[in-house]
């Protein structure tokens, strides 16, 4: 641990710092929470006070209790896609170069997945699906893996055609064998992409809840973004400021942090 | 023309994914109407739907019969009945998809040439710092539509310098005096939007295979021969960092035509963008099926020209 | 013990190897030398498996070997080893010497083929490393790791070890360590070794044979002791002349 936190720049540790802020609140979150989340007894839209930090919306919900509740569901989001679909993407990439004849025909598939804007096919099922949240999950992992299959995929063919895996491979070794002497090359690339994606799912489920799609019960941040510019007055008076701005914040940044991080780690 | 073989293959392959998705995915969709996994439950929800839906998609029909029936359709130009536009979904898209083109064509022209400049720009500077590029990551982090929309409540309402909908003013005809100025007014804002959230994308990519090109030898020789930056530049990165730059492109583009929807659902601008918007909302699955497989189509083609272009590109 | 047959191989419409045949007997090393780019290493590959010739047979023992390793037995497999030209790419340098010698080991006893122990493999090749097991491979210099790659080549007895230019990324004193080593190896344990090289040392007498491959065909193939008076092929004649220029210096 200590290791991999002197290696890191000023910028890095900044960025480290707000991911492990954002990790902490998803946890302990709730517990600050003022009010239930879906409570709505409130009187509607309070500006600011000392009973609701930030004010409520037109249904009587305190908004800083759902901006709380959102963290929880942006780590689960976030953190489920992207786990399924690095594994996913990587399981694929080393098939693919291990088992040449079929990795052909996996990267055709990547490569029509990736020609799509998998955004549109995201929609696309949370439109015709049912709108849980398991769906949107597992559309997410589903239309985001070729991405993480090209760039695993590159980075290992450089590992496969290399040396000492074709040694392993001379003497007989399977595969085991040949992912224990690909590892110390290839595992920086995991880290990478599970950040790439941990972002990627979060502003597909922006996107999701501003089209209205996904589970309109959940309290995330999207929702709460989409509430705020279907606001009524929303082009005419100042409650922008603490309805819409503070849950836009928590995704700039939370994208904008992981941006950072996977830009400086390997160029993706 | 070997190559151009393979490359009609290739692609006639893809094509034929993107039909077999456009057809298969409402069906393996839990919930859809059309799902093969609960047909009780489809039938139930079919009865709501009305008879041209049922005769486009034949779902009584085994599943080999209704997929030459789709294709049938298509050949024909066929994409089914719209729910609520009560028109045909392939004269709906039709009209739409002029202004989507007219939009994503000139932001990402506008927003690649502003876009390999700078990142160009920023890549040769002494002491590469990525510092200098993080204005431009914070800006690509914000959702696009939420990028739309607030820049539709700062210059549309608090300022009213620009329109806030529509590709034209109320009333205005194509052959009125002004429609042209009017719609260019009108599509200030849009486009706005589009080349500020494409030029992140592409001047960061740009600044990375500069900084690495500036690294390889043969560019630290002619630095050491004393030739002048003017020179370096022009000659030796930009022909290097083409290929690469047209596959970034290549990407960059279909994620243009994405986002272009968006704007256009936020600033209900009559693109493929609205109609998506209305699609959606009211759950009209035959214009939804359509706009798919009509951008799919469309990413498939802009992707081939790109990769066109990369190989006549690599052959000199 | 191996017999090439007529083996031929072609990259894009040029022919690198055209009917090239020559065999090999137990215990009996050859020097193949050659051209830079003239199809030894092809050559070598095809042999050990890494590569398929376009026509033409490989026979071990008589037997005939299939075209890529991942048609061949693992006793094929662990009858030829191939040594890398160049020692830092052929292990994982973050390993320990242990775990380097222990992967030969344990893929081999998988297969259940007859393995000398790691240690008694390293005393044959660099005896003054068997205090260093739990080094790690980077702290090497490059005769150290490249007979610590002959080491971990000799765990599974193989008939034939193959060197493809396996001195020619070390230093001086890196390469008489390793020539050492394969000359007291073919003398003490009867593998069958081939050598592939880029230019001959004739100042000693270390090599039973020698093939020359030109034009992607052996052009020659004498004992190495009659090479110097008999070979008649002008690219023979012009090594023998680069040979004695360079040592004569």
């Amino acid at each position: 641990m200590k290791k991999i936190w002197s290696r890191l720049s000023a910028v890095q540790r900044i960025c480290a710092g707000i991911c492990i802020f954002y990790f902490l609140a998803a946890a302990f979150g709730p517990i600050f929470s003022p009010f239930p989340p879906d409570d709505f007894s409130s009187p509607a839209l309070l500006p600011p006070g000392r009973v609701h930090l930030l004010g409520t919306d037109e249904m009587g919900h305190d908004i800083f209790s759902m901006v709380l509740s959102g963290f929880r569901y942006t780590m689960l989001f976030s953190l489920t896609a992207a786990l399924g679909s690095v594994s996913l993407g990587t399981v694929l990439a080393f098939a693919s170069l291990y088992f040449p004849r079929i990795g052909r025909g996996i990267n055709h598939l990547a490569t029509v997945f990736l020609i799509i804007p998998d955004i549109l096919l995201i929609l696309f099922v949370a439109a015709f699906a049912a709108p849980t949240c398991t769906n949107t999950i597992l559309s997410m992992i589903f239309f985001s893996w070729p991405r993480v299959f090209r760039i695993a995929r590159s980075r290992l063919s450089a590992c496969f055609s290399s040396n000492k895996v074709a040694y392993t491979m001379l003497i007989g070794g399977n595969m085991w064998d040949v992912i224990r002497k690909l590892w110390h090359d290839g595992y920086p690339v995991i880290g990478t992409l599970f950040m790439m994606q941990a972002s990627r799912a979060v502003t597909y489920e922006t996107t999701l809840a501003f089209f209205g799609l996904g589970d309109p019960l959940l309290k995330t941040w999207g929702r709460l973004i989409r509430s705020a510019l279907n606001y009524e007055n929303f082009f005419y008076d100042n409650t922008w400021c603490w309805y819409l701005l503070p849950a836009m914040i928590c995704v700039v940044v939370y994208v904008a942090v992981l941006s950072v991080l996977v830009f400086d780690e390997g160029k993706v | 023309m070997k190559r151009g073989g393979k490359m009609v293959r290739t692609y006639g392959l893809y094509l034929v994914l993107i039909l077999c998705i456009s057809f298969f995915l409402p069906r393996f969709l839990p919930g859809s109407p059309l799902s093969v996994l609960d047909e009780a439950t489809a039938s139930q929800n079919m009865e709501a739907f009305p008879d041209t839906f049922r005769e486009y998609y034949a779902p009584e029909k085994p599943e080999a019969v209704q997929f030459l029936l789709y294709l049938k359709h298509l050949l024909s130009g066929d994409l089914g009945y719209s729910l609520t536009g009560k028109r045909k979904v392939a004269d709906m898209i039709g009209e739409s998809l002029g202004y989507s083109l007219l939009l994503a064509g000139l932001a990402m022209t506008v927003s690649t040439c502003i876009g390999v400049w700078y990142g160009m720009r920023a890549g040769l500077k002494e002491g590469s710092s990525p510092v200098r590029l993080f204005p431009l990551i914070l800006l690509q982090a914000v959702p696009v539509f939420l990028l739309a929309e607030s820049l539709r409540l700062l210059f549309s309402y608090r300022l009213s310098w620009f329109p806030s909908r529509g590709a034209y003013s109320v009333g205005m005809h194509p052959s009125s005096e002004g429609f042209l100025l009017d719609v260019l007014y009108h599509m200030v804002l849009p486009l706005t939007v589009m080349i500020l959230s494409e030029i992140p994308g592409i001047a960061v990519f740009t600044y990375n295979s500069t900084v690495r090109i500036k690294k390889q030898q043969f560019v630290r020789m002619a630095v050491y021969l004393n030739l002048t930056q003017n020179i370096i530049e022009k000659k030796y990165f930009f022909r290097n960092i083409l290929p690469e730059i047209l596959g970034k492109l290549s990407i960059q583009s279909i994620s243009c035509v994405a986002g272009t929807m968006f704007v256009e659902a936020v600033f209900a601008y009559p693109g493929i963008g609205m109609l998506l918007r209305t699609a959606t909302a009211n759950r009209d699955y035959p214009l939804m099926q359509g706009i798919l497989l009509t951008v799919c189509t469309l990413a498939l083609v802009i992707n081939a020209i790109f990769e066109f272009l990369i190989q006549q590109i690599s052959r000199r | 013990m191996l017999e090439i047959r007529n083996v031929t191989k072609s990259y894009d419409e040029k022919a690198v190897l055209s009917s090239v045949c020559f065999t090999l007997l137990d215990g009996e090393s050859l020097l193949l030398a050659g051209e830079t780019g003239g199809g030894k290493t092809t050559l070598a590959r095809i042999i050990c498996g890494s590569q398929c010739p376009d026509s033409g047979e490989v026979l071990l023992d008589g037997k005939r070997l299939l075209g890529t390793y991942r048609k061949r037995s693992p006793e094929e497999l662990a009858d030829i080893q191939y040594i890398f030209q160049d020692p830092y790419s052929a292990v994982e340098l973050t390993n320990t010497l242990r775990q380097t010698l222990g992967e030969t080991e344990r893929v081999m006893k998988r297969h259940g083929r007859g393995c000398i122990p790691m240690e008694e493999a390293l005393f044959q090749t660099a005896p003054e490393l068997l205090g260093d097991m739990d080094k790690k491979m980077e702290q090497f210099s490059g005769g150290q790791l490249q007979r610590i790659c002959i080491a971990r080549a000799l765990i599974p007895r193989p008939k034939l070890l193959i060197t493809d230019e396996s001195t020619s990324m070390l230093d001086k004193d890196g390469e008489d360590e390793v020539l050492d080593v394969l000359h007291r190896l073919k003398r003490e344990r009867k593998v069958s070794i081939l050598s592939v090289v880029h230019d001959i040392d004739f100042s000693v007498a270390r090599w039973d044979r020698i093939a020359v491959l030109f034009g992607g065909r052996i052009v020659e193939d004498l004992p190495f002791g009659r090479f110097l008076e008999e070979a008649a092929h002008p690219y023979s004649r012009r090594l023998i002349e680069s040979s004695l220029f360079f040592s004569e210096k």
